[in-house]
């Protein structure tokens, strides 16, 4: 078992609450990185000129960076025990080296329940947020997310 | 540079021809219609998720969860070593080269044959039936739900395809369903 306190910011979440900003310091080794961590060889992700041709200023983050950076909006401040179970998300603009990416999340909703003796005494918990980013330029992403804070024998359903 | 091949878009199997997202089918929006509900085969990903990919996914986007970096919270936590949710579409693309002669990746999405030979996602909603592990083998296949007409964006004339991925596990059960929507655009010879 790990010692480490762990970071739980499901009990004092509140409806309306606008949760700590995330900023990400978007560089070229970023974007490089994006076919290095999800093999997505697409070039507009990887070749300037390539991404210059389709109308861009640059090689740009892919759709599954820009998923990470909104899930952290979220996550970052309710701690690991969190899964998010849904995520919609809009792509306004492009996100390319030399941009500050930052945003947050707001709690739209919260649905609480109470578990029987198999559950958690904190009780079950799903929460509703938005979450808008944006770069210099203006907005890039909106984003409706659903998360819930996890419960091992609740919702685990892999195989022994 | 695509060239045009009507009627190539058909489930790709054999010698059929692989589209891809650098080199989609190129056509007209009529012939595009007949591929509305198109699947593509299952394709598996070519390792199992590793801590390494989980590690290197939470580098690009400075993700310091703690969930994603220990790994008995992990274990503790979720029953296992858990990997973000948004790398799921990241843990089944294919390789760009392999010494054997595989059936190489054909999505129903790049089949689509349209004018546009480009394409730029433009949103995306992702339903996550259970958290997936280090160690596991994801698998998935497309189908294409809708395609627009033609429309007129900042970046130019093209169209929206609609599709659905369904991303589960090496017994077919469900890990996420992610339904995107793309713009194909730009013309012809650009």
């Amino acid at each position: 078992m790990t010692s480490v306190p762990v970071r739980d910011g499901w009990a004092s979440l509140a409806v309306g609450e606008l949760l700590p900003e995330v900023v990400l310091q978007v560089t070229e080794q970023t974007v490089i990185l994006v076919p290095v961590a999800t093999w997505d060889l697409f070039p507009g992700h990887h070749s300037p000129a390539y991404a210059r041709a389709q109308g861009q200023q640059d090689m740009y983050l892919n759709t599954i960076a820009l998923q990470g950076v909104a899930d952290r909006a979220v996550t970052d401040s309710l701690g690991p025990r969190t899964w998010l179970v849904r995520r919609k998300l809009e792509m306004l603009g492009s996100v390319y080296p030399g941009d500050t990416l930052r945003g947050a999340a707001t709690v739209v909703a919260i649905r609480r329940r109470s578990l029987d003796t198999a559950g958690s005494p904190d009780g079950s918990v799903e929460a509703d947020f938005g979450v808008e980013m944006s770069t210099g330029r203006g907005p890039v992403l909106r984003a409706e997310i659903t998360a819930r804070r996890y419960h091992l024998k609740e919702d685990h359903e892999r195989e022994p | 540079m695509s060239t045009r091949h009507p009627g190539a878009a058909a489930t790709p199997k054999g010698e059929e021809r692989v589209f891809t997202s650098s080199d989609p089918a190129v056509g007209t929006y009529e012939e595009a219609l007949a591929h509305v509900g198109r699947r593509s085969p299952r394709y598996f990903g070519e390792v199992p998720i590793s801590e390494g990919a989980v590690k290197m996914f939470c580098a690009m986007v400075q993700d310091a969860n703690p969930a994603y970096w220990d790994r008995e919270l992990s274990e503790q936590i979720f029953g296992g070593r858990v990997a973000p949710p948004a790398l799921v579409q990241g843990t089944v693309l294919p390789l760009p080269w392999k010494p054997t002669e595989d059936e190489a990746q054909s999505l129903a999405v790049f089949a689509v044959p349209l004018p546009g030979r480009t394409l730029i996602n433009v949103s995306t909603e992702a339903v996550h039936h259970r958290p997936f592990f280090v160690g596991e083998t994801v698998s998935y296949f497309d189908q294409i739900l809708d395609i627009s007409p033609q429309h007129h964006t900042r970046l130019g004339s093209g169209h929206f395809i609609t599709t659905v991925f369904h991303y589960e596990d090496a017994e077919a059960r469900p890990i996420a369903t992610i339904t995107n929507v793309m713009f194909r655009f730009g013309e012809e010879g650009a």
